[in-house]
């Protein structure tokens, strides 16, 4: 079979393979063409070779790129450049003669591949990559052939060889890989910071710190780093509060948690409480994050506040994995009536902020002051807004009504605390992306929020988000560039990465190594075999292996039989006896003649001059002759 | 040895170029990659030298081998892996190359290709090693075997006229004479060794086919001519030509079964007419002042 048309073959059904990775993406259009170019090639390559102008492909080929770069647009940025390589891919099918247009085949099959991640933001795609990886290997292997050895022929099974070896290759290279990408030298100090989007990721990352002026969480926002991921079950995107720490003391521009050294005793967990493993990344801090309200954090030693608060005793420089259980359900109480510090506010407050709060006192009951305060903070009177931010709370207030959730936050906070309510600020992360494949939530910084708590006598503490619900937060922003949606997508591998590689940290291996040790103990003390079932078992396998490989060579042995090869060398065996050695290039009646003793020889000359006879005048060696020579050989 | 083909350079300055992005970055999307692309390396590195080292070449050169033409040599090349074959292997032997696509496992191939000598005398000996692109073309590996050994090579056949007759050659260079030998002369005598200036209709087509040499057709000759070679009388002209011209005559004499002897200086050697006696002569003109 030619070379050329295997390769030709392989290269079709990979082109095929990633055309129906992305089938359902493609616009009508693309279908249409690459069907058409695919068709037209097929009866170039296959059936009836004729002419194409280079040129005019080339031609077609940047046409083709234009028209999809230009029906890009914000919300449809992949699915042109989907149908544009789609295309692409069948004029270098058309064009398909060099070794170097294959080559780009194979890359354009990869594309294609990338874009069905993009488009489906799901790790299916791997599967596609399987089989993809093994038939490019093939073709790679079947190209080097051909390019060494132009239109030259292989026998049939040379290519069933060749699809084994790259079997083989293909599931080498992964344990390989795995080694290597365990063993690979890894810094969190980037050499250059070339690429910002990632980079940030490294040294001189800030988070939360222990005040919060206004305005300081948008620099929060601008980054793009992962601060943890948690892994629990999808939650309801109103749930999604992740609390850090609490702000409960203002100074009129910036607000600040009271330093009280209060161990409280953690909650008890109660059924209902939401688990979540959460792996924190090093940012210094020494807050640890949990869904809104987290009642016991487990196995770091930590010191908890009865305001939810948890802190561990040193910053944290490494990551870090801990357990968190929460209960979502707001209000919620606390221990003891609301610290009287929670209706505190600086003297230099303006005065034109207790006029403003003056008529809300007037209503008697708190909720019904908390729902004028919150209505007064909504749109249209008040914009969500990352720029040009106004200077402090008065000018929010009565200027410049545009502003982010610290803002917003405040603002209730301290209209709530001038009519009489305590009310504080809890810093921390809102949303999240939920990754399906790894079964976790990504929070950013670009997640970092600001809300705030109010209590209200007899209901407990409840959770006000004065941020107007349908701002377009830093985080949804980053949601929609192409960027966010492959970093969700390849994140899977991070969060792995973390927890096989980060987690197995000293005391894991210590485990390991105290488990081993137990085992061979345990072993050694009680020599209890296995159970009689399980022997049992066990001896049938061998067993059976054992027949199976000895059929296996009994039919190999069979088929390499040759009769007049096992009657020379029990020729061979024969002479030995007497001290001869039969040669390889020796013929059986030439050795004969070499016998010194007259007997033996006459005896050997018999067998020899018979063998003769039949195997190279007869050339047919029947079962009675062969009879009749095994006797010659017995009498020997 | 390894030689990185082009292909081979943009593959390595790829992995570097992804490596180094995944230290900068940290990133592990980009670890794998890299991880891959080195595995990948490897993997089809090992693939490569399994290939090469399965491979046991031999070599056979013809028993006569002349100056400046092309002597035939038989490349044998052996798989000798149990369950795999074995692509792509390029024997090189000086700068001459013979290539083999596919061996299937525990088989073996053979082909013929032409080595040239240049000067008559014994030759050095020739590195031979088999070279293979195998997997993917990004790499060349190279393996050393056994050298070719020093080889004797007759002087250059430079036609000159045969003493007995004129010699009427064909347009081909054939020597016609042997065509006008008619009668019993047709009768097959034995088949040997092709070797340089046998007229093409002389050779054995089918028993070259089969056994993958040439070999040519000897036929019996009835009279017997004797012939002495005294290499002063033709040395008219500059050595290397009398050594030429000699060592044809010699060839065409045992050719047409004469006996031939030869005078050299004061030495002297019997005629005689046999293939033996042929290459004896034609060894010491392959010497001459070379000791």
């Amino acid at each position: 079979m030619k070379t050329r048309i295997a390769l030709l073959s392989l290269t079709f059904l990979s082109a095929a393979l990633s055309y129906g990775a992305v089938f359902s993406f493609v616009h009508p259009g693309a279908h249409a063409t690459f069907l058409g170019l695919a068709v037209l090639a097929a009866v170039r390559h296959f059936v009836h070779p004729y002419l194409v102008s280079r040129h005019l492909l080339n031609a077609l080929a940047v046409a083709v790129m234009i028209l999809s770069l230009s029906r890009i647009r914000p919300d449809l940025l992949i699915e042109p450049l989907v149908d544009g390589v789609l295309v692409l891919l069948g004029i270098k099918l058309l064009e398909a003669r060099l070794g170097r247009d294959y080559l780009q085949i194979y890359l354009l099959c990869l594309f294609l591949l990338l874009g069905l991640g993009l488009l489906s933001l799901s790790i299916s795609f791997l599967f596609y990559l399987a089989p993809l990886a093994f038939l490019l290997t093939l073709s790679l292997l079947l190209l080097t052939v051909e390019a060494a050895d132009p239109n030259g022929q292989l026998p049939r099974r040379a290519f069933s060889q060749l699809a084994f070896l790259a079997g083989a290759m293909g599931g080498l290279t992964v344990p390989v890989a795995l080694i290597l990408f365990v063993i690979l030298p890894r810094t969190n100090f980037p050499l250059l910071n070339l690429l910002t989007a990632f980079g940030k990721a490294g040294a001189g990352r800030t988070g939360f710190s222990e005040t919060v002026r206004l305005g300081e969480v948008t620099a929060i926002q601008e980054d793009a780093a992962v601060v943890f991921r948690v892994q629990t079950a999808p939650l309801r995107e109103k749930d999604l509060y992740w609390r850090g720490l609490v702000l409960d003391r203002f100074d009129g521009a910036a607000w600040s948690p009271s330093r009280r050294v209060v161990f409280d005793p953690f909650e008890s967990v109660q059924p209902g409480d939401v688990h979540q493993i959460v792996f924190m990344e090093p940012f210094g801090m020494d807050v640890l994050f949990g869904l809104d309200r987290p009642v016991s954090i487990h196995p770091i030693p930590v010191r908890g506040t009865k305001d939810g608060t948890f802190r561990v005793f040193s910053p944290l420089f490494k990551k870090t994995r801990y357990e968190v259980w929460s209960r979502p359900p707001t209000p919620f109480l606390e221990e003891g009536p609301p610290d009287p510090d929670l209706l505190h506010l600086p003297p230099t407050l303006s005065p034109r902020l207790s006029e403003l709060a003056r008529p809300w006192t007037r209503i008697a009951s708190p909720g019904e002051r908390l729902r004028a305060i919150l209505e007064f903070l909504q749109p249209p009177r008040f914009h969500y807004a990352l720029e040009n931010l106004p200077s402090d709370l008065e000018d929010f207030l009565f200027q410049n009504r545009k502003g982010n959730c610290e803002y917003f936050a405040s603002a209730l906070a301290v209209l709530a605390r001038l009519s009489g309510i305590p009310a504080r600020l809890v810093g921390g992360y809102r949303g999240g992306y939920y990754n399906q494949a790894g079964g976790y939530y990504l929070v950013l910084q670009k997640h970092a929020h600001v809300w705030t708590e109010v209590y209200v006598e007899g209901t407990g503490w409840m959770r006000l988000d004065p941020t107007p619900p349908a701002a377009v937060t830093p985080a949804e922003l980053y949601a929609r560039s192409l960027l966010a949606r492959w970093r969700v997508l390849m994140d899977t591998l991070n969060y792995y990465w973390f927890r096989i590689v980060v987690d197995y940290d000293v005391e894991t291996q210590l485990a390991l190594i105290r488990r081993a040790q137990a085992l061979a103990s345990s072993l050694s003390q009680k020599p209890k075999g296995p159970s009689k079932e399980a022997l049992r078992t066990a001896v049938l396998i061998v067993m059976g292996v054992a027949v199976f490989m000895g059929l296996c060579l009994a039919v190999r042995r069979r088929a390499a039989r040759d009769p007049t090869r096992e009657l020379r060398s029990a020729y061979a065996r024969r002479l030995k006896r007497y001290g001869y050695d039969l040669k390889d290039w020796e013929g059986v009646e030439e050795s004969a003649q070499a016998i010194h003793d007259a007997a033996v020889r006459e005896r050997a000359l018999h067998f020899a001059r018979a063998f003769h006879e039949a195997v190279y005048r007869n050339q047919n060696l029947s079962p009675e002759t062969r009879r009749a020579l095994q006797d010659h050989l017995r009498r020997l | 040895m390894i030689r990185i083909t082009r292909a081979g350079w943009i593959y390595v300055v790829l992995t570097v170029a992804v490596g180094f992005a995944a230290v900068n970055t940290a990133n592990n999307l980009i670890y794998v990659i890299t991880s891959v692309l080195l595995g990948f390396m490897l993997i089809s590195g090992i693939a490569g030298k399994f290939n090469l080292e399965a491979v046991q070449v031999q070599l056979a050169l013809p028993d006569e081998i002349y100056a400046e033409s092309p002597a035939p040599m038989v490349v044998r090349v052996r798989n000798r892996r149990r369950f795999l074959p074995v692509f792509l292997i390029s024997v090189h032997v000086g700068p001459n190359a013979a290539f083999f696509t596919y061996l299937d496992r525990k088989s073996e191939a053979t082909q013929t290709i032409p080595i040239h000598f240049a000067r008559r005398g014994l030759s050095p000996p020739m590195p031979v090693w088999v070279a293979s692109l195998f997997p993917f073309g990004f790499f060349v590996r190279t393996r050393l075997v056994d050298p070719l050994p020093s080889v004797l090579v007759f002087p250059k056949l430079t036609p000159s006229p045969y003493p007995a007759a004129p010699l009427d050659r064909t347009s081909k260079g054939e020597d016609r004479s042997l065509e006008r030998h008619t009668g019993e002369d047709h009768d097959l005598r034995s088949i040997r060794e092709y070797q340089a200036g046998d007229p093409l209709k002389k050779i054995h087509w089918k028993s070259s086919a089969r056994t993958g040499r040439w070999l040519t057709k000897e036929f019996s000759m009835p009279a017997r001519d004797t012939v002495v070679v005294d290499l002063d009388q033709m040395r008219g002209q500059d050595v290397e030509k009398a050594l030429s011209c000699a060592a044809f005559v010699i060839n065409a004499a045992a050719r047409r079964g004469a006996a031939v002897g030869l005078l050299v200086g004061n030495r002297r050697y019997e005629p005689q007419a046999s293939l033996a006696h042929k290459r004896k002569l034609l060894t010491v003109l392959a010497l001459y002042g070379e000791d």
